[in-house]
């Protein structure tokens, strides 16, 4: 699908889209060093969307979602971003995402239930009743009876999805998702797929994740974007409609791996 | 061949019939030594030093090395019951200034370091002159800090504290910068203040770095304050090992280094203590 089919999208729906993006280009570095890592992205998120972004190693996905965060330096992002109508520092400032990294990144020196009231004891951005209970959370994630154990008493999956209890206790409006179960194994993920299908119909926060594989991707999103090698360019879009909540055995039908292949050949063709 | 016993085939692809039982594992019973083995097993380093101290006292006797060469370890524990309160008053005023020196090496190496990793200039432009301050020998500064702060407290306490402050402030460096960013960007993305980030995940990331830096600051800070009373100080046990020195009291000398290695170790000892208590999480600590 080209740039202009992208575009081409109803217009009536743009005014209630979540995010927006417009001719974002980001640039790494300075002067004869700089490189030039996405361009011109266009995109539109809507409400309890679930996309997925997948491309070729080092074509710009990460660095995408860090310039939806805010987390690049100032004067790399070039274009428009709008989250609820503010850029990506008001939306920051006001909690409206939250980010999973592809490993779990918790305190060691905090159990699993510290880790998750973490962000509660910082953020200034969420008023009271927009926060969520971390017992309640963990409770989510399946982890009731792990509340007081250390990270380093806890598996990999285990650890991730305190990770992802923390990511929601600020009801963020986006969760970003940095390849969130590349660090896992197989079963793990298979489990973790569903599980996390399962928590995000249980809140009403939309999903960006980025990953590297296609089943992954086909399995959990509503759209499936391809990004192109260096610099990063959104090259198709693939729709998935399978019903939801969507289980395990979606993966061994016939049409899931029709949809695979289709998606197979769209990176390829990237 | 009888068929009323069909043979099945296990999932390995071995036959197995149906009148012979599954294998079941067995434990195999705890085993505890007994309780003399187990005695010998947490006192048999003492027991070497014991032996150690009974063949020094074996050997000077039998070799009748004068005292003034080598005192046998009675000698050396007479001295001690002969002076109590000399020696116990030694300790005490090397402890302090010890214990002063180490405490103020590690406020103002704390705060260094924090400054150093926060601001990269700071760092630029002071770390290589507390470089020099470092490789000058303390036997050469501990002099002058005589001459400018006089023979008392003060500058044994600098002594120490010059001797110990490295080690904090380069460990303190070190665990600042190596604080998990994702972690840090995680509070970010919260909207965290610079401060909570400090707070939340910077001080308590830098704790394993601190504690470890104390089993080497520590010590040092014994040493350095027995350089500091050695080269000029009226009291302490090292200006008691000069005088001993002086006098040829060779049994004297041998139990006030006794003392300073107690000493040493014993705060040695309360450090590792207290980071067994403090930072339970850490794998060095669990080990």
């Amino acid at each position: 699908m080209s740039q202009d089919q992208l575009l081409s999208q109803p217009t009536g729906a743009l005014s209630q889209d979540l995010v927006r993006l417009r001719d974002v280009c980001i640039v790494h570095g300075r002067g004869a060093r700089a490189t030039v890592a996405v361009e011109g992205v266009d995109l539109d998120i809507g409400r309890k969307e679930f996309i997925c972004i997948i491309g070729p190693s080092g074509c710009g996905k990460s660095t995408l979602l860090k310039a939806l965060a805010g987390l690049l330096p100032a004067g790399s992002v070039q274009g428009e971003v709008a989250i609820d109508g503010r850029t990506p520092e008001d939306a920051r400032k006001a909690n409206s995402f939250a980010y999973v990294f592809q490993e779990a990144v918790l305190a060691p020196w905090r159990t699993a239930l510290e880790n998750v009231r973490l962000p509660l004891e910082v953020a200034r951005g969420r008023s009271a009743a927009d926060r969520r209970s971390p017992e309640e959370l963990l409770e989510l994630v399946g982890l009731t009876g792990f509340a007081d154990k250390l990270p380093g008493q806890l598996s990999g999956g285990m650890r991730q999805r305190v990770s992802i209890a923390r990511a929601l206790t600020l009801h963020p409006s986006v969760l970003l998702m940095d390849e969130p179960f590349g660090a896992l194994d197989e079963l793990t993920r298979d489990k973790m797929h569903t599980e996390l299908l399962n928590i995000w119909s249980a809140t009403d926060a939309s999903v960006v994740m980025v990953t590297h594989s296609l089943t992954e991707a086909v399995f959990m999103a509503d759209r499936v974007l391809v990004m192109s090698p260096r610099p990063g360019r959104l090259t198709a879009t693939l729709e998935i409609d399978f019903p939801r909540p969507r289980t395990n055995e979606l993966k061994t039908s016939m049409a899931f791996h029709t949809k695979v292949n289709e998606l197979r050949a769209a990176l390829e063709a990237a | 061949m009888t068929t009323s016993v069909t043979p099945s085939v296990s999932e390995g692809g071995v036959p197995q019939s149906a009148d012979r039982p599954a294998a079941r594992a067995v434990i195999p019973p705890e085993l505890r030594s007994s309780v003399p083995v187990r005695a010998l097993r947490a006192t048999r380093v003492w027991l070497v030093l014991l032996a150690a101290v009974g063949l020094w006292q074996l050997a000077v006797a039998a070799l009748d090395v004068p005292e003034y060469i080598f005192p046998a370890p009675t000698e050396i524990v007479d001295e001690l019951l002969a002076k109590p309160d000399l020696y116990l008053s030694a300790l005490w005023t090397t402890t302090t200034e010890a214990v002063l020196g180490f405490l103020a090496a590690v406020v103002v190496g704390v705060v260094l370091g924090v400054l150093f990793s926060r601001f990269p200039l700071v760092e630029e432009l002071v770390y290589p002159f507390l470089n020099i301050i470092r490789v000058t020998p303390t036997v050469a500064i501990a002099p002058l800090l005589t001459i400018w702060f006089g023979r008392g407290l003060v500058p044994v306490v600098i002594a120490a504290f010059l001797i110990a402050i490295f080690p904090v402030l380069v460990q303190v460096v070190l665990g600042v910068s190596s604080v998990d960013r994702q972690l840090v960007d995680v509070l970010r993305i919260a909207n965290a203040s610079e401060l909570s980030i400090l707070r939340k995940v910077q001080v308590p990331s830098t704790m394993p770095y601190l504690f470890s830096s104390f089993r080497v600051a520590a010590p040092g800070a014994v040493v350095g304050a027995l350089l500091g009373e050695f080269l000029g100080a009226s009291s302490g046990l090292g200006y008691l090992i000069t005088v001993a020195s002086g006098q040829l009291n060779t049994a004297a000398v041998f139990l006030l280094a006794a003392l300073s290695c107690v000493l040493g170790i014993t705060l040695f000892q309360i450090c590792v203590w207290a980071e067994k208590r403090l930072i339970r999480w850490h794998p060095s600590v669990r080990l």
